[in-house]
């Protein structure tokens, strides 16, 4: 009897299989453009990064490590990823503000930067940094399998890493236009022995150096997707 | 013994089934067979990245035997593998609105839009919307 129950099913199965016949997983590279038009002719100046930190808290050592870490990623992306020719840093730049909105209306700053490095497009940037390294008890609901009965329960939560909160710009320098914003916010997990390392905090931050890399030259995203075969 | 019985009854009905449901498919159309190795010829293009002509077919393949989800799903991969993403979203549209229990159209569709609602058109953001909404106050 077993058995027969079992024959059944079975023969269910391959008749409902059936019935989604013939469909395979493919893999299909899906094409983005661009956010900026460039053709790879164009000099890029990047800078100034600005620190930016949240309300009601003051600029902190990290912020400093943070803003100077994140031009030199930006460089090497935009270098290596979106092969821009890129305008060599200038340590003397002195922005007159500290705040990129209100820099952005300063059309004689952006200027000043193209007459003197010849830059087509400058790409500037706001940041903050916090580092994460925090441990505490939350509650949460709690079925039981015995009686089937809600309970609820301490659950230990850790969160070990850097939060960060970034807004990038780039700016047409001749006009001081500004031609894309792009606000990125994103955290990057360090476990315990690598929270005092501050070097590389950037590094293999997918989101960031994809949507980066994203605003200047075309990528493709790999996706599966169903395909009937007839 | 009792095994190889299974094995010829779960045998016979994974054959009644497919003849069933492929005559379900292509049913009364003239032009099932040559839709039928269109859509086979597309999708060999397509495993080989040629996504135009994988295109083309399924199309041709629409035109002989039209409104077939299955079909229907083919076009909509192959136009997002060409980047005609507009186009693909009001395919998968079609497709499910013929047949809305289509798995692979159903999985497709979700994936599709988790991928538009990210990269073609994403949610604007709050500031602009909030301004947008006082304009319209005003």
């Amino acid at each position: 009897m077993r058995s027969k129950i079992i024959e059944l099913l079975v023969i269910l199965f391959a008749v409902a299989t059936v019935g989604n016949a013939g469909s395979r997983e493919v893999r299909i590279a899906l094409h983005l453009d661009p956010e900026l038009p460039l053709d790879g002719t164009e000099n890029v100046f990047v800078g100034p990064v600005l620190i930016e930190p949240r309300e009601g808290e003051n600029v902190q050592s990290v912020d400093l490590t943070a803003a100077r870490e994140f031009e030199t990623f930006l460089r090497k992306i935009l270098r290596r990823d979106a092969q821009l020719h890129l305008i060599p840093k200038r340590e003397d730049l002195r922005p007159p503000r500290n705040n990129l909105a209100a820099l952005l209306l300063d059309t004689e700053f952006w200027k000043a930067i193209r007459e003197e490095s010849a830059a087509d497009y400058v790409v500037a940037a706001s940041i903050d940094v916090k580092v994460l390294d925090r441990a505490g008890y939350t509650t949460e609901e709690y079925v039981s399998p015995q009686d089937g009965k809600t309970y609820f329960r301490q659950v230990m939560v850790e969160e070990t890493g850097f939060s960060y909160d970034i807004l990038l710009v780039v700016v047409e320098a001749k006009t001081a236009a500004v031609l894309h914003r792009e606000q990125i916010t994103d955290f990057q997990p360090k476990n315990e022995r690598k929270l005092e390392e501050y070097t590389d905090m950037f590094t293999d931050l997918y989101t960031l150096q994809n949507r980066l890399v994203g605003i200047f030259v075309p990528r493709a995203i790999q996706v599966k997707r169903a395909l009937y075969a007839d | 013994m009792r095994k190889k019985t299974i094995l010829a009854n779960v045998g016979m009905a994974l054959v009644l089934s497919a003849t069933i449901f492929t005559g379900a498919v292509y049913a009364g159309n003239p032009n099932s067979k040559e839709a039928s190795a269109e859509m086979k010829f597309g999708f060999k293009a397509a495993r080989r990245g040629y996504w135009q002509e994988a295109l083309m077919r399924f199309e041709h393949a629409n035109e002989l035997t039209p409104s077939q989800p299955r079909i229907l799903n083919n076009i909509a991969v192959a136009q997002e593998a060409n980047g005609l993403y507009e186009m693909a979203l009001l395919t998968y549209q079609e497709g499910l609105s013929l047949d809305p229990g289509n798995n692979a159209l159903q999985r497709n569709y979700m994936r599709f839009q988790e991928f538009y609602a990210s990269y073609i058109s994403p949610p604007e953001p709050v500031e602009n919307k909030e301004g947008q909404d006082a304009q319209q106050d005003n």
